[in-house]
């Protein structure tokens, strides 16, 4: 059980150096995705269509399943004010492909994935405990960019940028090690 | 006279609503962070399942310290309301729920949970068509006006079931059915969780009776003993399946159940489950005829019960 700083996108490491109990904290910007963003990006590499530039964040990056709850300030700027992760097994039937489309290295959610060839895809779950919202707010920097607002705030696309976003913990990794399912 | 009074009481009410909404999305009652704290005592100190209910502790406490949504799915607010036949107002509160709704909305409270199933359109209000679920009891010789809300989260409601089981045959398929749903639900409710389960009646009242039951504190009994057998016996059941916090394994599955029951059809064995996540935030205020507002919980009879003071809940007093 290892503990590990990283900066995205991820260099530093090699994706397969991650096991399962390891610990991780995220600084970087991160991008929000859920049900809606899942299968809409699946449509756009299905029709051929050009993602916005800013998903580029997501290459070597982290898909975050959330929806946050979001406010503007007196700047008229949004800022999310609690943004815990949702359940990211109604994402299974897209990620797969989500993550080789964007080139992602990091899934983090609640609950565990299961069907996922995380070695396939190179690319790791990361736990972060359902409905902690409120302490989300305090790794959040800034909010960098938001895409597909039409969807709601909830399931729009937030990049943010964090410090040291965790502790995150390595549910599953590339050597098939999962530690949701019971042996 | 007698109308102004009545629109000042109307104010009153929707003033109660909007901190019943407030309190209810940014904080649990006592009770639930004390078997929080009780499976902490329970768990292995270094393990994963252990460094998740440290944020969760940690993350309830942060919110209710500094009025953060705890969650930000601060869920569908289901409103039960109990109104007394002698109460002055006889309505739904429709009006007031909303009016209070939309300003929490504004005020990034509660999250903007209302989509449209055709045009899956989110209108970023929290208002809409049939919403929000209001369920209403008359209570006889009562002056008074009791609303409870239930933020349910889209991550436990998920997980809900109703199973229209063998009417010769149903009561012996209760406890598997139950234990088969929690066990399918796995990790996707938030454990540790609260379970819901109406017995009989028919579709809709066996799944009201099952939400119903969340009302009741943790570690509250159905007054009737067979049903209290059986909710220890379930909450026994469920805490062997190793589901454990979040999924990651352990004992600490379920903080209770309840179960509720009705009549049922000779054809019929309608059985409704409904399951809440640890972070229950379930609230109740109680408004005098008078227009005195007390905050607090229901108890195992689903009786308006004050919060003590040092609750951080208080009594608003408006003079009429």
């Amino acid at each position: 059980m290892k503990t590990y700083n990283i900066k995205l996108p991820l260099k530093d490491y090699d994706i397969h150096d991650f096991h399962v109990g390891d610990i991780i904290y995220l600084s970087g910007t991160i991008g929000t995705g859920r049900d809606h963003v899942h299968k809409r990006i699946l449509e756009y590499r299905n029709s051929d269509r050009i993602l916005p530039d800013s998903f580029s964040f997501f290459d070597k990056g982290a898909i975050y399943h959330m929806g946050p709850i979001v406010k503007k300030n007196e700047k008229n700027e949004y800022q999310i004010v609690s943004g815990g992760p949702t359940t990211s097994a109604r994402m299974e039937p897209y990620q797969e492909e989500v993550c080789q489309t964007l080139g992602v290295a990091f899934v983090i959610g609640k609950g565990g994935m299961s069907n996922i060839n995380w070695n396939r895809i190179n690319a790791i779950y990361l736990s972060f405990p359902g409905g902690v919202g409120a302490l989300m707010s305090k790794f959040i920097k800034k909010i960098v960019n938001i895409e597909w607002l039409d969807l709601g705030t909830p399931e729009a696309v937030w990049f943010f940028e964090v410090n040291k976003f965790g502790p995150l913990i390595v549910t599953a990794d590339t050597h098939n090690q999962n530690l949701y399912q019971r042996k | 006279m007698e109308i102004s009074f009545k629109i000042h009481l109307a104010k009153i009410i929707e003033n109660a609503i909007y901190q019943l909404i407030l309190k209810s999305s940014t904080s649990v009652p006592d009770n639930v962070m004390q078997k929080i704290q009780e499976c902490q005592d329970q768990i292995q100190p270094e393990s994963v399942a252990a460094i998740q209910l440290k944020l969760m502790k940690e993350n309830l406490e942060y919110g209710k310290m500094n009025r953060i949504p705890i969650c930000q799915d601060t869920g569908h607010l289901n409103f039960f309301i109990q109104l007394g036949d002698s109460f002055p107002i006889i309505s739904d509160f429709k009006k007031q729920i909303e009016k209070s709704i939309e300003k929490l909305t504004n005020e990034a409270i509660i999250r903007p949970n209302t989509v449209d199933p055709i045009s899956n359109k989110n209108p970023q209000n929290n208002l809409g068509l049939n919403y929000p679920p209001i369920y209403i009891e008359i209570i006889q010789k009562s002056e008074d006006l009791i609303i409870t809300l239930l933020n349910k989260g889209g991550g436990s409601e998920n997980m809900s079931k109703l199973y229209m089981l063998s009417a010769s045959s149903g009561k012996e398929l209760i406890i598997p059915t139950v234990i088969e749903t929690i066990k399918q639900a796995g990790s996707k409710p938030c454990p540790p969780i609260i379970v819901g389960v109406g017995i009989g009646g028919d579709a809709v009242k066996s799944m009201f009776l099952a939400k119903k039951s969340l009302l009741r504190p943790i570690s509250s009994r159905n007054l009737d003993s067979d049903l209290a057998d059986l909710e220890n016996k379930l909450l026994h059941e469920i805490n062997k399946l190793d589901i454990g916090i979040m999924g990651l394994g352990g004992s600490c599955t379920c903080l209770d159940v309840h179960v509720e029951r009705s009549m049922r059809h000779p054809a019929t064995y309608p059985l409704g489950i409904v399951i809440d996540c640890y972070s229950h935030r379930i609230r109740s205020c109680k408004i005098t005829k008078n227009g005195k507002v007390l905050f607090g919980t229901l108890n195992s009879e689903y009786k308006f019960q004050p919060e003590k003071k040092n609750a951080g809940l208080g009594e608003i007093n408006e003079n009429i």
